[in-house]
C-alpha cells in the first residue's frame, strides 16, 4: 500500500518533470528563430500571385518551421493607415509598400532600423536603396514604360519624343496624377537637359506638349486595358504587369522601353516597430533582399532587382530596361527629395496641365 | 380627476414606450452616420495624416488651405455647376415621364412606373460603363456620325464635361421620377377640367395649373438630384477622363494619392456646407410655395 501510494507520487514527479521540460524545450523553440509566423502585408494581383510563388514559396522550402501569411492591400495608402491603427499592437510583421509612403512612414517610425548583423544581406544593396538609416529597404522596380497596341502601332515608340507625335493625337491614356507623373517628370526634364533637384519646369513643359494628345488621363478600367481594346494607341504606365499581359493575353499588348532610359517605381520592404515575429520577420527580409530572391522576382516578373550582386541575362534585362542604350541610361531618384515633392509635383500637374487641358 | 391622472400617466408610458422603439434606430444612427461624421470633422482639424487617424494636435492648416487657394474655389464651383446643370436636365427630362405616370389611367401604370425606375437596380458604375461605350471615341454615336457622313474625325464626347453630364442626368433621372411622382399628390383632373371648362386652353392649363400645382414636386427632385450629383465620384471620374475637377475626385485624391487626409477631411466638411446651405435654401422655397 505504502508503495502504490509511493509509485503514485514518483509518477506525479516524473510527470510534472516531463511537463516541465516539454514546456522549457517549447519556449526554447519559440524563441528559435527558425520556427514562426511572419505576416506580411504588400501589393495586391499579379504582383501578389508572383510574390507568394518566388519569394514566399521558396523561402518557406528553406525555412520549413516558418510561416508566411500574405494579406493583400489595395494599395500603400491602405496599408499605411493599416499600420498607423496597428501602431500599438501590430498584427503585421512586414510591408512591403511604395517608396514615397515608406518615407511617410517612417517619419511617424512604423518601421524600425534593420540590423545589419540579423540582415547581412543589407550590404549588397546600393547607397540610395537603403532608405532612412535602413528602416525601408527597395527591393524591386518597376519601370515607367510606353504601352502600345500591337494591332495598330506597326513601329513601336522608341523615345519619350515620341509621345508628342502628332500621329498620336488624341489616342494617348495617361495617368500623371500619381506616380506615373511624378516618375515621369524627371525623366523628361533629364530629357530637356535639366536637372529634377534644381527644377522640374522643363519637365512640366514637356507634359503641356504632350496633354493635347492625350484621350484620357482616367484610363478606365487601367491602363493596360484601353491598349488591350484599342481605345487608345498608346498608354504610359508599367512595365512588369505590360510583360506579363503581353505574354498571357497574345501579344495585343506591347512595350516600348524609350532610349533615354527609365525610372522605376521603387518599393521597399520593412519590419513593422513592434513586430512580435521579429527574428523570422528578419529572415524574410533577409532572403527576400538576396541576390537569389532577386534573381527569380526578375525573371518571372520583370521587375528590375536592386542587389547589386544580381546579374540579369541579356534577354531578361531587355524586358525590364530595354536596349543596351536605355539600360544605360536608366536611373534611380533620390527618394527623400522626391518623396518630399510629392504633392507639390502632383499638384502642378493636375493644374498646370490636365487642368489646362 | 382620477380619469385625468389616468390618461396623463398613460400618455407618458406611451411617450416611453415610443422613444424605447426609436431608441435602436437612434444607436444604429449614432454609430454608422454620426460618429463617423464626428471623427471627420476632427480629422480635418489634425496636422498630418497619422495624426488624422491618432488625433493629437489641432490646426487650422487646411481650412486655410481650401479657403485661400482658387484652385479649391474654382473646384468648389465646378462642382456646383455640374449639380446644377445635372439638376436642370434631370428634372427637365424627367418631368413629362412623371407627369405621364402620375395621370395615366392605364392599367400598365404599375408596370410602367416600375420600368422608369428599373434602371436602379443597376449599379451605377455598370450604367457609367455603358456610357463610356455609347460616347467614346470608338463609340455608337461616333461611328453613326462618321458612317453617315455628318463628321470627319472623331468628336470628343466623352473623358470631358459633357460625358460626365450626360451619364448623370441619365444615371439621376429615375430618382427625379421617383421623387416627383410621390410630390405630385396635389394634382387633380378635377382643377383642370375646371379650368377647360371656364374656357382655358391647353397651355393655359398647364401653366396655370398643373404646373403650379406640381412645382413642390419638381422641386424635391431637384433638390434629390442636385446633392446627388454634387457628391457623385465614380461617373465624374470615369467619365471625366481626370479632366472633371471636382469636390468628390478631389477628395479621393487628397485621400489615396497624395495621402493629404486632414485635406481631404476638410474637402469634405466644405461638401458638407455646400448639401447644407442648399438644402436651406430648399426649404425657404418650399414654404413660400405654401403660402
Amino acid at each position: 500500500m505504502k508503495n502504490a501510494i509511493k509509485g503514485r507520487k514518483a509518477a506525479t514527479f516524473a510527470g510534472i518533470v516531463a511537463a516541465g521540460i516539454a514546456f522549457l524545450s517549447g519556449t526554447v523553440f519559440a524563441q528559435d528563430a527558425t520556427k514562426g509566423t511572419v505576416n506580411v502585408v504588400g501589393f495586391s494581383g499579379v504582383f501578389a500571385d508572383n510574390y507568394q510563388k518566388f519569394i514566399i514559396d521558396a523561402f518557406k522550402a528553406k525555412y520549413p518551421g516558418i510561416e508566411v501569411t500574405y494579406q493583400q492591400s489595395k494599395n500603400s495608402a491602405e496599408t499605411l493607415a493599416l499600420l498607423t491603427l496597428q501602431r500599438a499592437d501590430p498584427k503585421v510583421d512586414v510591408a512591403l509598400i511604395d517608396v514615397s509612403v515608406a518615407i511617410k512612414a517612417n517619419k511617424e517610425e512604423l518601421f524600425t532600423k534593420l540590423d545589419a548583423a540579423k540582415v547581412p544581406n543589407l550590404a549588397d544593396q546600393p547607397e540610395w536603396a537603403r532608405i532612412d538609416g535602413d528602416r525601408s529597404v527597395a527591393f524591386s522596380q518597376d519601370n515607367l514604360a510606353i504601352l502600345y497596341n500591337t494591332d495598330k502601332v506597326k513601329t513601336p515608340p522608341t523615345s519619350w519624343a515620341d509621345l508628342v507625335d502628332p500621329q498620336y493625337k488624341g489616342k494617348i491614356a495617361a495617368k500623371l496624377s500619381d506616380t506615373r507623373g511624378v516618375i515621369l517628370l524627371p525623366i523628361l526634364t533629364r530629357l530637356k537637359g535639366g536637372d529634377y533637384k534644381n527644377s522640374v519646369d522643363p519637365g512640366i513643359e514637356f507634359l503641356k506638349q504632350i496633354a493635347p494628345s492625350v484621350s484620357t488621363f482616367e484610363p478606365a478600367p487601367d491602363c493596360y486595358a484601353v491598349v488591350q481594346s484599342g481605345e487608345v494607341d498608346l498608354s504610359i504606365c508599367w512595365n512588369g504587369r505590360a510583360q506579363y499581359l503581353h505574354d498571357t493575353q497574345g501579344g495585343k499588348i506591347g512595350v516600348a522601353l524609350p532610349k533615354e532610359g527609365s525610372i522605376g517605381q521603387t518599393n521597399t520592404i520593412g519590419l513593422v516597430e513592434g513586430s512580435k515575429n521579429k527574428e523570422a520577420a528578419e529572415l524574410f527580409v533577409n532572403y527576400a533582399l538576396s541576390a537569389e530572391a532577386q534573381a527569380t522576382f526578375a525573371e518571372k516578373s520583370f521587375y528590375g532587382p536592386v542587389n547589386t550582386k544580381v546579374s540579369l541575362t541579356e534577354p531578361v534585362a531587355a524586358r525590364i530596361y530595354g536596349t543596351k542604350e536605355a539600360q544605360a541610361a536608366q536611373s534611380s531618384l533620390d527618394w527623400n527629395f522626391v518623396a518630399d515633392k510629392y504633392s507639390a509635383w502632383i499638384q502642378r500637374i493636375n493644374r498646370e496641365v490636365i487642368a489646362a487641358n | 380627476m382620477a380619469a385625468v391622472r389616468h390618461s396623463s400617466s398613460d400618455g407618458s408610458s406611451h411617450r416611453g414606450m415610443l422613444l424605447l422603439l426609436l431608441l435602436p434606430g437612434l444607436l444604429a444612427l449614432l454609430t454608422t452616420f454620426l460618429l463617423p461624421l464626428i471623427w471627420l470633422v476632427r480629422a480635418s482639424f489634425a496636422s498630418s495624416a497619422v495624426a488624422a487617424l491618432k488625433g493629437g494636435d489641432w490646426t487650422l492648416e487646411s481650412y486655410r488651405t481650401v479657403l485661400y487657394d482658387p484652385f479649391y474655389w474654382k473646384v468648389a464651383w465646378n462642382t456646383l455647376y455640374l449639380g446644377v446643370n445635372v439638376a436642370i436636365f434631370a428634372v427637365a427630362l424627367s418631368y413629362p415621364i412623371a407627369l405621364f405616370l402620375a395621370r395615366t389611367k392605364s392599367r400598365w401604370r404599375g408596370v410602367l412606373t416600375a420600368l422608369a425606375v428599373a434602371p436602379l437596380l443597376t449599379s451605377s458604375v455598370v450604367r457609367t460603363y455603358g456610357w463610356m461605350v455609347i460616347l467614346g471615341d470608338r463609340g455608337v454615336i461616333n461611328a453613326a456620325l462618321q458612317s453617315s457622313g455628318l463628321t470627319d474625325g472623331v468628336i470628343r464626347l466623352t473623358n470631358n464635361y459633357f460625358g460626365a453630364t450626360v451619364a448623370l442626368v441619365e444615371i439621376l433621372m429615375p430618382y427625379a421620377i421617383l421623387a416627383m411622382l410621390s410630390g405630385f399628390g396635389r394634382l387633380n383632373t378635377q382643377f383642370e377640367e375646371a379650368a377647360a371648362l371656364l374656357g382655358a386652353n391647353r397651355f393655359r392649363v398647364f401653366t396655370r395649373i398643373i404646373l403650379p400645382l406640381s412645382l413642390p414636386g419638381v422641386l424635391t427632385a431637384a433638390l434629390l438630384v442636385f446633392v446627388l450629383a454634387i457628391s457623385s465620384f465614380v461617373t465624374p471620374r470615369l467619365m471625366g477622363g481626370g479632366r472633371v475637377f471636382v469636390i468628390g475626385t478631389e477628395v479621393y485624391n487628397e485621400a489615396t494619392v497624395t495621402l493629404n487626409w486632414p485635406l481631404a477631411a476638410a474637402l469634405s466638411v466644405l461638401l458638407l456646407v455646400l448639401f447644407g446651405s442648399v438644402i436651406l435654401i430648399y426649404q425657404r422655397a418650399m414654404r413660400a410655395l405654401e403660402t
